[in-house]
């Protein structure tokens, strides 16, 4: 995984690539190969579905190696929804693909002369990228059936939707999953808007003759990331709640703490969440014929994710998740998991954000377009995003836009991004990650390893209120790292529980490099990826303003503990303090 | 054997194989009642009330609410009557960490973590409404089920017309009924405020 592909959309007489050495870039991957690139190459004040805006795909530093749950894709840009810097990451199988073909990083550059649809073929003998206008406006799933007539089944894809072509800010890069559907998605940010805006509908890639990537130290690598499996599979989280449950395990949790954002984050509890709730969704997914436990990229042994069939039995997409049941569930006022399915297939097939689009509905719901709770108005609307009508764009453009169009004081988002579903009210520390972070509202930048483990800053009283600022700095130093090796981040919670389980991680990384490789060096690696990022964003044109969430988390009470954001400014302006 | 005292006047014992027991996974989810004494702590209840093993309930019942309150300390979160307990295992992601029992994200959620109650007057009866969530729902859902628990009567007509194939046989206050007339028995009985006791029995013939 040495190279990197660069291709110039824009260059006279039609796409041109080029492929180098890692250069400056060497020993970056994954979140830090992204944030590197666009933050050196990418003039922060550019337009970002402009020609000066760079898309950057990146495998992390593990994947495509035999290391367990090394699946996860990068994908950075500026991001057409927040201004800012951008890394969006997905599961599916493209990253242990590009990177068994040698490829550390793919980089689209320019804007294309003509209004044509290109498709990248990647294999063993490069790059070839042609003008296929009969993809133009397909679907996903249509796309992903269309490349495997013309390649085989053995591919994989990344493809965007209607919505990626139509540039909205909540247009999504598909991901192909195990079975060669397009169900896993780089989905925050607009990404999908930024590939539209290259030209490019799809990239193939074919890693037929190529091998499993060895580690320099196979024995240590080997030893390791045995190790690594028992830890995952021993632990009650990785190895039984979240392969029975999937991430909607949460729903019945958070809705009972009071922090599950309802009908436009107006309360912090869903009279029909154990309707929608993991355990429900898992009865019915085997009573249907689906699976309850599913891995998204081949190497993952947690298997959160699932299959969804309708009532007569027939696959209809994956097993929505946790933020795709809370968006279009609880946060609209729907309890119905057919529908959520539904429009969670539909997200998937015009490549849409399921976060920020079940944001936007909301918003529209609040402005009166339609009830909360129904939930064929809301499939209706999602059609109209696909469709591209004039309500569409306003909806395909996020929480925001539709706030701004229809005169919405209550939006949920930061830096122009949606907020997830918990709500910072009732958990006050993910609102300081919400905050703070360079991606926007983000529910997996502040994740992972935590500070009394890895010791960065010191022990932290976790009693003391005062202790999230430190807690949560820690946590995205620590996600951040996570983020460059393509590890999946559920790999924390044995990680935090189990000292051999972290120790064995940080072997599977020293002995892939062949080096001895130490928790001090997992904070650099993300210390350094966070600095970039915050650097982008200040020239950008970001202050320490947009590192508030919005002013009525402050002082609308959520029901049922009445709790406002209480954190002060000054207090989230220390977090990358170090 | 579990001390549920003062039960309500009537009684349903449902027949059931052990495996049907996920039947039961709405009802257990969404909430039931159960009899203890005002004052007890969460660990009394469960360990010396219900019966569970305390390394089970150390080791696998790791995230607990009280009144929708995470719970660090089992031994000095008491239980009043009104109280709603919930019980899970460990959660994923950074917030169901931080929720989780001791976690050392607990500063997240400082502001609505439990904190003790010392106006509760210990000794008098208490209804308690417990919830079980994932993992602990399929350990402890039969367990609950067996001892019997307190639910209302319209849960009871619904669950019967759900699980209506796999009931092996009914009773009501000891007496065996066909599940068809139970609707219209419940409709008659006088019960105190609507509630009914519910347990299973499991393929044992009398």
């Amino acid at each position: 995984m040495d190279k990197i592909l660069r291709i110039d959309m824009g260059a006279e007489g039609g796409p041109k690539s080029t492929e180098t050495g890692m250069g400056d870039y060497a020993g970056f991957g994954g979140r830090g190969l992204t944030s590197a690139i666009v933050s050196k190459e990418v003039p922060p004040l550019c337009h970002a579905l402009g020609a000066d805006n760079k898309f950057v795909i990146a495998p992390g530093l593990l994947s495509g190696t035999a290391a367990a749950m090394s699946g996860r894709l990068s994908v950075g840009c500026k991001s057409p929804l927040t201004g800012g810097i951008k890394e969006s990451n997905a599961g599916g199988q493209a990253a242990q693909t590009l990177a068994r073909l040698g490829y550390a990083g793919i980089v689209l550059e320019g804007i294309p002369k003509d209004d044509n649809s290109y498709k990248i073929f990647i294999n063993s003998d490069g790059a070839t990228i042609s003008v296929d206008n009969s993809l133009k406006m397909l679907k996903n799933y249509d796309v992903v059936e269309k490349m495997k007539e013309a390649h085989g089944d053995k591919i994989v894809c990344m493809s965007i939707g209607p919505a990626g072509e139509m540039k909205m800010c909540s247009a999504t890069v598909a991901v192909t999953d195990m079975e060669l559907r397009p169900t896993r998605h780089c989905g925050r940010g607009g990404v999908g808007a930024v590939m539209g805006s290259k030209g490019v509908k799809v990239i193939v890639l074919d890693d037929t003759g190529k091998k499993t990537r060895v580690a320099k130290d196979d024995a240590k690598f080997k030893a390791a990331n045995k190790e690594f499996v028992a830890g995952l599979q021993k632990h009650a989280v990785t190895g039984e709640a979240l392969p029975a449950y999937g991430t909607s395990v949460l729903t019945n949790i958070m809705n009972e703490v009071g922090g599950y954002p309802t009908r436009n984050f107006s309360n912090g509890q869903f009279e029909g969440a154990s309707k929608i709730s993991g355990e429900t969704q898992a009865q019915i997914e085997t009573e249907r014929g689906g699976k309850a436990t599913h891995g998204c990229h081949r190497g993952c042994v947690i298997k959160c994710s699932g299959t969804w069939n309708d009532k007569d039995g027939n696959f209809l997409t994956k097993q929505p998740e946790y933020e795709t049941v809370w968006a279009h569930g609880g946060n609209c006022g729907i309890d119905d998991l057919d529908k959520i399915a539904i429009m969670d297939r539909m997200d998937d097939e015009y490549g849409l954000d399921t976060i920020e689009m079940g944001a936007s509905i909301a918003v529209a719901m609040e402005a009166g377009l339609l009830e909360f709770g129904d939930a064929d108005g809301a499939i209706k609307l999602i059609d109209e995003v696909g469709k591209g009508t004039h309500l569409g764009r306003i909806l395909g453009g996020g929480a925001a836009a539709t706030g701004k169009a229809f005169g919405v004081v209550r939006v949920p988002v930061v830096k122009g991004q949606a907020i997830p579903a918990y709500d910072p009210r009732a958990v006050q520390g993910i609102g300081v990650t919400y905050a703070t972070s360079p991606m926007g509202a983000d529910h997996t930048a502040g994740y992972a390893i935590t500070a009394n483990v890895l010791k960065v800053g010191g022990d932290v009283d976790p009693l003391k209120p005062d202790g999230q600022i430190e807690l949560s700095r820690n946590l995205q130093i620590a996600t951040a790292a996570i983020d460059a090796t393509g590890m999946c981040l559920f790999i924390a919670f044995a990680i935090l529980d189990q000292p051999e389980t972290f120790q064995a991680l940080v072997d599977i990384i020293g002995g892939i490099n062949g080096t001895d490789f130490t928790a001090d060096d997992v904070t650099e690696i993300g210390k350094a990826i966070l600095v970039m990022e915050r650097d982008f964003n200040e020239r950008a044109g970001f202050t320490k303003q947009d590192d508030r969430l919005p002013k009525y988390f402050y002082t609308e009470k959520l029901a049922p503990h009445n709790a406002v954001f209480t954190v002060k400014d000054e207090d989230l302006d220390q977090v990358f303090n170090w | 054997m579990p001390d549920l005292s003062d039960k309500p006047d009537k009684s349903v014992e449902i027949e059931i194989d052990p495996s049907k027991i996920p039947l039961f996974n709405d009802l257990l989810q969404s909430g039931f009642m159960v009899n203890t004494k005002s004052g007890d702590s969460i660990e009394k209840f469960l360990c010396d009330r219900i019966g569970l093993d305390p390394n089970y309930v150390i080791e696998r019942i790791k995230t607990v609410f009280l009144d929708g309150r995470p719970v660090d300390k089992l031994d000095i979160a008491v239980l009043h009557d009104g109280s709603k307990l919930t019980l899970s295992g460990g959660m994923p992601g950074l917030v169901g960490m931080t929720l989780g029992r001791g976690s050392v994200l607990a500063s997240f959620r400082s502001s609505i973590t439990y904190r003790g109650d010392a106006g509760v007057k210990e000794g008098g009866n208490a209804s308690v409404n417990i919830k079980l969530f994932n993992l602990v729902m399929k350990d402890l859902g039969g367990i609950f089920l067996t001892h019997g628990i307190n639910v209302m009567r319209s849960a009871i007509t619904d669950l019967v017309g759900q699980i209506q194939g796999n009931v092996m046989g009914i009773k009501l206050d000891g007496n065996a009924i066909e599940p068809g007339k139970l609707d219209n028995l419940l409709a008659k009985l006088e019960t105190v405020d609507g509630w009914i006791g519910l347990s299973i029995s499991t393929g044992q013939k009398g």
